[in-house]
């Protein structure tokens, strides 16, 4: 009955596959990424080296963290590539393993392994960046190698007067892993050209969100936005948000793993 | 060994569905014939059999076990040779030991066996192969995987003749006792030779379910045109006719003949295959 359900042999089978299927092309997309962050982070350096309102580390890691929003997206809609097409579908629908194996394999390689890669890519971009610089402009303001992993962690959101400070660095988390699970389960829901079909989504979703809260602040005489605005609240509101990323994330991702069980080679119409 | 039983499934919710309380069912150690016009639903068929659609009645069992739970086992003892599949970027070697370890009783023997049948080179990277050579390396790995089931749909599209010739030698070889092998075609003179079993469906409708044998025992094909004959098709040469075998003797069957026989005479190739 659990062989039913996992196996740590079939798991690593499956894990093999999708490695030798796809592993050149991500060895490829890392090597872009190293360069495309090696040319931000070095240009960067040069404009803002003798900037003293601007501190290039902070800018850097803005930088960098605004680049890993956009490509964890980008990558979380990279899974299930194999149900693009109908000969993928029966391959990846027929391969002997269990939906829970392959759903892991796939948050594994485009979720857990691709932030790795990612920030690997980001420190020896940034290491590059030094060596660069100087050779090419040894006279700036270089500075040294900057840990992108600390930086959120530093700066703590809320200043309110007891211990429940969230760090932003977990709220960034968390918003970073609900965004990369809603595009994860809008690989498995829209699997050809995902990442621009669920940005059109979660935007029309953002939107009614928007009106929604602000027809509630208008009903509430704003009174919500008075007191979500108040810096006493901030670490709750902080808080809040936080959970409900939480909470996103975990739904999300159990939706792309029901999806996924349930789906057909061929998609029915629904009319 | 495969069992599907009232089966409903349709692809829209809208019109008749494709099929409706259908029900077929297949032993252990045949190679089955599934014919049928375009659209008649040999493919869906094909598909439901390996439970990668879900019927909206009905169930498909393979050994005693609902296909559309697509258990590890069940998949494992099942193969599909799909009319359009995907191959990666690599080696057929690689293929096989990247996809080998899901099929416990894949056999490296046979593989070499089939490979050789098909003058295939294992080495060759499959991007760089032609269709047809993809569609052999598939077709042979497909037979290597020793599943109780394997599903193949238009299998010798693509092929040219020798190797439609090799085909025939390959799924001969790869037949045993404890194995079905399902092949979906319209193109019945590719695969005549092979058959033990025939499943013509139409519109929902099993036409005709029926070993080779029994068929060469009930009907009889020629040029002789009687009274009663079932079909008769005119050609350059003559007529061609499909009647009641009256002298039941085995006789060597046409399968296109058969195939138009009964999709013109449905009710007529019921009855005679019903009666005792």
């Amino acid at each position: 009955m659990k062989d039913n359900v996992f196996s740590a042999r079939r798991f690593l089978n499956v894990l093999r596959k999708e490695i030798a299927v796809n592993g050149r092309t991500l060895l490829l997309l890392a090597l872009g990424l190293y360069m495309g962050l090696t040319i931000v982070m070095t240009f960067g350096n040069m404009m803002f080296s003798h900037s003293f309102e601007i501190p290039v580390t902070l800018l850097a890691n803005v930088v960098v963290y605004c680049i890993a929003a956009f490509v964890f997206s980008i990558m979380a809609s990279m899974a299930f590539s194999g149900l693009k097409t109908r000969g993928g579908r029966v391959d990846l629908l027929m391969m002997p393993a269990t939906a829970l194996e392959k759903v892991l394999v796939q948050a594994l390689v485009y979720g857990v392994a691709g932030v790795l890669v990612f920030l690997l890519c980001a420190q020896l971009a940034d290491l590059t960046r030094i060596g660069l610089m100087n050779l090419l402009v040894p006279t700036a303001e270089i500075p040294g190698p900057i840990n992108f992993l600390a930086f959120p962690y530093n700066y703590a959101f809320g200043v309110s007067n007891y211990d429940a400070r969230i760090s932003f660095g977990t709220m960034l988390t968390m918003a970073l892993a609900a965004s990369m699970a809603t595009y994860f389960m809008g690989a498995v829901l829209m699997p050809r050209y995902t990442w621009l079909k669920m940005m059109v989504v979660m935007q029309a979703v953002d939107i009614v969100i928007f009106v929604v809260l602000i027809l509630c602040g208008r009903w509430m005489n704003a009174t919500w936005l008075h007191y979500i605005t108040d810096v006493n609240h901030v670490d709750g509101v902080g808080w809040f948000f936080t959970v409900l990323a939480i909470v996103q994330a975990v739904v999300c991702a159990v939706l792309a793993y029901v999806f996924f069980k349930r789906k057909d080679v061929v998609t029915r119409s629904v009319l | 060994m495969i069992e599907i039983k009232n089966l409903q499934f349709g692809y829209s919710r809208k019109g008749a569905p494709l099929f409706s309380d259908f029900s077929l069912s297949l032993s252990a150690g045949q190679v089955v014939g599934l014919l049928g016009k375009n659209g008649a639903g040999k493919s869906t068929l094909i598909y439901l059999m390996a439970g990668l659609l879900t019927p909206d009645a009905g169930q498909v069992m393979l050994r005693g076990v609902d296909v559309r739970r697509r258990l590890p086992s069940t998949l494992a003892d099942v193969f599909v040779v799909p009319e359009e599949f995907e191959l990666p970027s690599m080696s057929l070697n690689r293929y096989v030991a990247v996809n080998a370890p899901f099929y416990p009783r894949f056999s490296m023997e046979a593989l070499k066996s089939y490979l050789d049948i098909f003058e295939m080179d294992g080495a060759m990277p499959l991007k760089s192969m032609s269709m047809g050579q993809r569609k052999k390396s598939f077709i042979c790995f497909a037979l290597a995987s020793g599943t109780s089931l394997l599903l193949l749909d238009e299998p010798t599209n693509g092929l040219d003749i020798p190797s439609k010739s090799q085909f025939r030698k390959a799924i001969a070889q790869s037949m045993t006792d404890e194995r079905t092998i399902v092949v979906s075609t319209h193109q019945v003179r590719d695969i005549d030779t092979l058959l033990d079993h025939v499943v013509i469906v139409d519109r929902s409708q099993v036409l005709l379910d029926a070993g080779v044998r029994e068929i060469g025992q009930r009907l009889t094909f020629g040029s002789e045109v009687v009274p009663d004959a079932l079909y008769v098709q005119s050609t350059p040469l003559g007529p061609v006719t499909v009647s009641p075998n009256l002298s039941g003797l085995e006789t060597p069957i046409d399968m296109e003949l058969l195939f138009n026989a009964a999709l013109t005479q449905p009710a007529r190739m019921k009855e005679l295959f019903t009666r005792k």
